[in-house]
C-alpha cells in the first residue's frame, strides 16, 4: 500500500520535474538521477514521455512548415492588405444590415430628405421675399489675439497690407484663407477655428490653407511656429506643412522651426505625427524634438523646453472672447509683462482673459510701471504709460522716481478699469533695479531664435550679452546652460562649457536645471580628458540623479574608469560615446 | 487652457505604423504585415494542422491585426501585441469550424496496419493523421496551449500573454492535456505500437 502511494508521488514529481524541464529551468543533480532512475523503473511515466516526443515532433499533416519564397511572401500580404481594406469599406457602406432592413431605411431617410431640402427651399424663398436679404452662416474664420510689432499680410488677390497694433483694435484682425502673413520683428498669436491657437515668432512667414472647425492647415514658410491645441478626438486638426514634410496633430503642445536646412519639430505635451517628403511617418512625443526626415526623435534639452513653456504661457493670457487692449508707452519699445510673463515690446494688442491681471512696463533707462488692469468680458481699451527717465534719487540707494502716467484715451464705456499704483508702491516695487529684465527676456527669445537657426556663434554672442548685462536676471542660469551646451558640442570649447556648467552649479545645487548641467559637466570633463575629475562628477550626478536616463551610461563608464584607474585610463574627446537618451546637443 | 498628459510610448516608430494603417495607409499595412507574417504562420500552423487552414487562418489574423492598428499603444512589442490576436482569432475559428464539422474519430479498421508491414512513408502518413486527430479530440484550450507550448516552442508565461489567462492556469491546462493525450494514446492500438517501439529503442 505504501509502495504504491510512494510510486505514485514518484510519479508526481517526475511529471513536474519533466514540466519544468521543457519550461527551460536547469535541474539539480539529484533530479537528473531520480529522473533517470524513475524512467528506468515506470514503464508509464517512460511511455508518457515517449508519447509527448511523438505528438512534438511530428508534422502536421502535409509535412513541416516549411519558409515561403519572396514570391509568395510578397503575394500573400498583398492579397491580405486588400482583402483587409475590402472588407472595412464593405462594413462602413452597409455595416452588414440585411438587405430589405436597408432598403426600407434607404426609402425612408431619402423621404424625410427630400422632405427637410423641400421645407428649407421654402422658408428660404419666403425669407428673401419678405426681407430681401439672405442670412449668411457664421464663416470660420482665424483671429488675431496677439499682435506686437508691425506684421505684413497679402491677401488672396495680391493686395499687400500692414497690421500695425495701434491701428488694430476692434475685434482683432481676422485672417482668411491664402492669406499670407510675414510677421517680420514682432510676434502675433492667431485663434483658429478648431480650437486651437498659435504664436508666430519673429521672422515667420506663414500661409493659410485650409481654415475649418475641424482642421486647420497652415503652411510655415519660414521662422518659428508654436501651436497649442486643445485635445480632441478628431484626427489631424493641425496639420502644418513645410516644404520638409507635414506635421499633423490631435491635441499638443509643440514648435516646429523652419529653418535653411531643414524643420525641426519639439513637443512639449501629447503626441505629432510627423511625415517627411518620401511618405515616411514618425510620433515625436513629449519632451521629444526631430528633424522632419530624420530617423530619430532625442529628448530636447531643458533651455528648449523652458522656451516652449514661455510660449505657452503667452499662450495661456490670451482668450478668444471679444476684448481687446491696447499697450502703448512713452517710449515705445518698452517690455510689457502680463502677470509676470515677458509678452512682447510696446506697443501691444492684446486679448486677455477677462478678470484682474498684473501689468508691468520696463524700459532700460526709464524705470519701471506696475499696475493691476481689471478686463471685463467685453469692450476695448488703450492703455498709454509714460515711462519717466530714471532719476537715482539722492535720499534712497538706487531707489527710482517717475513722473505720473497720464492715459491717452479710453475705450468705450465698458472698457478696461486700471488702478494705478500708489507712489509709494512703484517706489518698493522698483527698489533696487537699475536694469530692467526685460531686455534679458528679449536677448533670450533671439538666443534661442538663433539657435532654432542654428547660428551656433550668434547663439553663444547673444547668451555672453545677456550674461554680461543682467548678471541679476533670473534667466542667467539658463542661459549659462544653454551657453556651455553650444560651446560643448557645436564650437568645441570644452573648457568654455566647463566655466558654464561650474558657475552655474556654484549658484544653485538643485536648480532646473541642475541635471543637465552636471551631465554636460562631466562631458566636458570627458572632452578634456580629466579622468579624475570626471569620476568624482559622475558619482555626485548618480548620487544625486539616480534614475537619470543617463545613469545606465554613467555607471557603465565609471566602471570602466574604476577598471582603467589602474592602467591609467585616459579616452580623448574622439572616443566618446553618449547614451541614445541623455546626449543633449550632439545630434541638433 | 486644459491639457491631456500622456504617456511616451516606447516604440514610437511602430506606433506610427500601426497609425498609418489604422487610418488606411496601404503600403504601411503591407509593411505591418510582411513583419507580422512568418511568425503568424509558425503560430497557427501547429493550431490548424494543415497548410491550407494554415494560410486561412493567417489571412484571418491579419485582416484582424489591420483592423486593430489602432489599438495598438506602442507599450510592448508589436509581435508581442499580434500574438494575441493572432491566438484569438486562430481559436474563434476553430471553435466556429469544431461546432459546423464534427469532430475526426479514429478509424482504427481503416488506417490501422502494423508499421513495419506498411511502407515507411505511408505508417508516418498515418501515423501523423492519427496524432492530428488526437490533438483535435483536445478541448480547444487545452490544445492552444499544447500545440503553442510542444510544438511552437513558446514559453509559458509568453502563451499565458497570449490567451490572457494566468500562467498557473496554463500550465495546469498543460499538465491535463497531456494525461488525456496519455490516455487516448494508449487506447489506440497503431500509436500505442509506435509507443513501445520508440521506448524498446530507447
Amino acid at each position: 500500500m505504501r509502495s504504491e502511494k510512494q510510486h505514485d508521488n514518484d510519479c508526481r514529481r517526475y511529471e513536474a520535474l519533466a514540466t519544468r524541464r521543457i519550461e527551460g529551468d536547469l535541474l539539480a543533480a539529484e533530479d537528473l538521477d531520480f529522473m533517470e532512475r524513475h524512467r528506468r523503473n515506470c514503464r508509464d511515466c517512460a511511455m508518457s514521455d515517449v508519447l509527448e516526443d511523438l505528438v512534438r515532433y511530428h508534422d502536421a499533416h502535409d509535412g513541416p512548415l516549411a519558409p515561403l519564397d519572396d514570391l509568395a511572401a510578397r503575394r500573400r500580404v498583398n492579397d491580405v492588405v486588400d482583402a483587409a481594406f475590402r472588407d472595412q469599406s464593405q462594413r462602413t457602406s452597409r455595416r452588414e444590415r440585411p438587405y430589405k432592413a436597408r432598403l426600407w431605411w434607404m426609402s425612408a431617410a431619402a423621404v424625410v430628405g427630400l422632405a427637410a431640402l423641400l421645407a428649407g427651399v421654402v422658408l428660404l424663398v419666403n425669407r428673401s421675399g419678405r426681407h430681401g436679404r439672405r442670412v449668411a452662416p457664421h464663416p470660420a474664420v482665424a483671429r488675431v489675439l496677439f499682435l506686437s510689432g508691425v506684421v505684413t499680410a497679402m491677401g488672396p488677390d495680391g493686395t499687400v497690407r500692414t497690421i500695425d497694433p495701434t491701428k488694430v483694435l476692434r475685434s482683432g484682425r481676422t485672417l482668411a484663407i491664402a492669406e499670407r502673413l510675414d510677421v517680420g520683428d514682432g510676434t502675433v498669436v492667431i485663434s483658429l477655428p478648431c480650437a486651437a491657437t498659435v504664436l508666430l515668432a519673429a521672422g515667420s512667414v506663414v500661409r493659410f490653407e485650409r481654415l475649418g472647425r475641424s482642421q486647420s492647415r497652415l503652411f510655415l514658410e519660414s521662422g518659428r511656429l508654436v501651436a497649442s491645441v486643445t485635445p480632441e478626438h478628431r484626427p489631424d486638426r493641425v496639420v502644418i506643412d513645410t516644404a520638409d514634410g507635414r506635421i499633423a496633430v490631435k491635441g499638443t503642445v509643440f514648435a516646429v522651426s523652419r529653418h535653411r536646412t531643414g524643420t525641426f519639430v519639439s513637443v512639449l505635451r501629447g503626441i505629432v505625427a510627423v511625415s517627411d517628403r518620401h511618405g515616411h511617418h514618425r510620433h515625436v512625443g513629449s519632451g521629444q524634438g526631430m528633424d522632419v526626415g530624420g530617423a530619430h526623435a532625442r529628448q530636447l534639452s531643458g533651455a528648449d523646453l523652458v522656451g516652449l513653456r514661455q510660449n505657452l504661457q503667452v499662450i495661456g493670457l490670451l482668450s478668444d472672447a471679444p476684448t481687446r487692449l491696447m499697450v502703448r508707452s512713452s517710449p515705445a519699445g518698452a517690455s510689457v509683462e502680463i502677470d509676470g510673463v515677458f509678452v512682447g515690446q510696446s506697443p501691444v494688442l492684446l486679448a486677455l482673459r477677462s478678470g484682474g491681471h498684473r501689468l508691468s512696463v520696463r524700459l532700460d533707462g526709464y524705470g519701471r510701471v506696475d499696475e493691476t488692469i481689471d478686463v471685463p468680458q467685453r469692450g476695448e481699451a488703450v492703455r498709454t504709460i509714460v515711462l519717466a527717465r530714471q532719476v537715482r534719487s539722492s535720499l534712497g540707494s538706487g531707489a527710482l522716481s517717475n513722473e505720473p502716467n497720464v492715459p491717452i484715451k479710453s475705450g468705450s464705456a465698458r472698457g478696461t478699469g486700471v488702478r494705478r499704483r500708489s507712489p509709494t508702491e512703484a517706489r518698493s516695487s522698483s527698489k533696487g533695479r537699475v536694469v530692467s529684465p526685460g531686455g534679458a527676456n528679449a536677448l533670450m527669445i533671439l538666443a534661442r531664435s538663433r539657435r532654432m537657426a542654428r547660428d551656433w556663434r550668434g547663439a553663444a554672442a547673444t547668451y555672453r550679452r545677456l550674461l554680461a548685462q543682467y548678471p541679476s536676471s533670473r534667466l542667467v542660469g539658463t542661459a549659462r546652460v544653454a551657453l556651455g551646451e553650444i560651446l560643448l558640442d557645436h564650437l568645441g570649447s570644452p573648457s568654455g562649457a566647463l566655466r558654464q556648467f561650474d558657475a552655474y552649479l556654484r549658484g544653485r545645487l538643485g536648480g532646473m536645471l541642475g541635471q543637465e548641467a552636471r551631465y554636460g559637466k562631466i562631458r566636458a570633463l570627458r572632452s578634456l580628458g580629466q579622468t579624475g575629475a570626471e569620476r568624482t562628477a559622475i558619482e555626485q550626478f548618480l548620487l544625486r540623479y539616480p534614475r537619470a536616463v543617463q545613469a545606465d551610461f554613467l555607471r557603465k563608464r565609471l566602471a570602466k574608469l574604476e577598471t582603467g584607474r589602474g592602467m591609467g585610463l585616459n579616452m580623448g574627446a574622439g572616443q566618446q560615446r553618449a547614451p541614445a537618451g541623455g546626449h543633449r546637443g550632439g545630434r541638433r | 487652457m486644459e491639457f491631456m498628459e500622456q504617456t511616451v510610448p516606447r516604440h514610437p516608430e511602430v506606433l506610427a505604423l500601426t497609425e498609418a494603417v489604422s487610418l488606411g495607409d496601404r503600403k504601411a499595412a503591407r509593411q505591418l504585415v510582411s513583419r507580422l507574417y512568418d511568425r503568424a504562420r509558425a503560430t497557427v500552423f501547429y493550431l490548424a494542422g494543415t497548410h491550407r487552414d494554415a494560410d486561412d487562418l493567417v489571412q484571418l489574423a491579419m485582416m484582424e491585426v489591420i483592423r486593430s492598428a489602432g489599438s495598438y499603444r506602442g507599450e510592448a512589442s508589436v509581435e508581442k501585441w499580434a500574438d494575441r490576436i493572432v491566438v484569438r482569432t486562430a481559436m474563434r475559428h476553430i471553435k466556429q469550424r469544431r461546432r459546423r464539422d464534427h469532430v475526426v474519430e479514429l478509424d482504427s479498421e481503416r488506417t490501422f496496419g502494423a508499421p513495419a508491414e506498411q511502407g515507411d512513408v505511408v505508417a508516418r502518413r498515418q501515423l501523423r493523421q492519427r496524432i492530428t486527430a488526437l490533438l483535435d479530440r483536445l478541448p480547444l484550450r487545452q490544445k492552444v496551449v499544447v500545440t503553442l507550448h510542444w510544438m511552437s516552442g513558446y514559453r509559458v508565461a509568453e502563451i499565458a500573454e497570449m490567451v490572457d489567462a494566468p500562467v498557473n492556469t496554463v500550465r495546469d491546462r498543460l499538465q491535463t492535456a497531456k494525461r488525456r493525450l496519455k490516455k487516448m494514446a494508449l487506447g489506440d492500438p497503431m500509436l500505442r505500437q509506435w509507443a513501445e517501439r520508440m521506448h524498446d529503442e530507447i
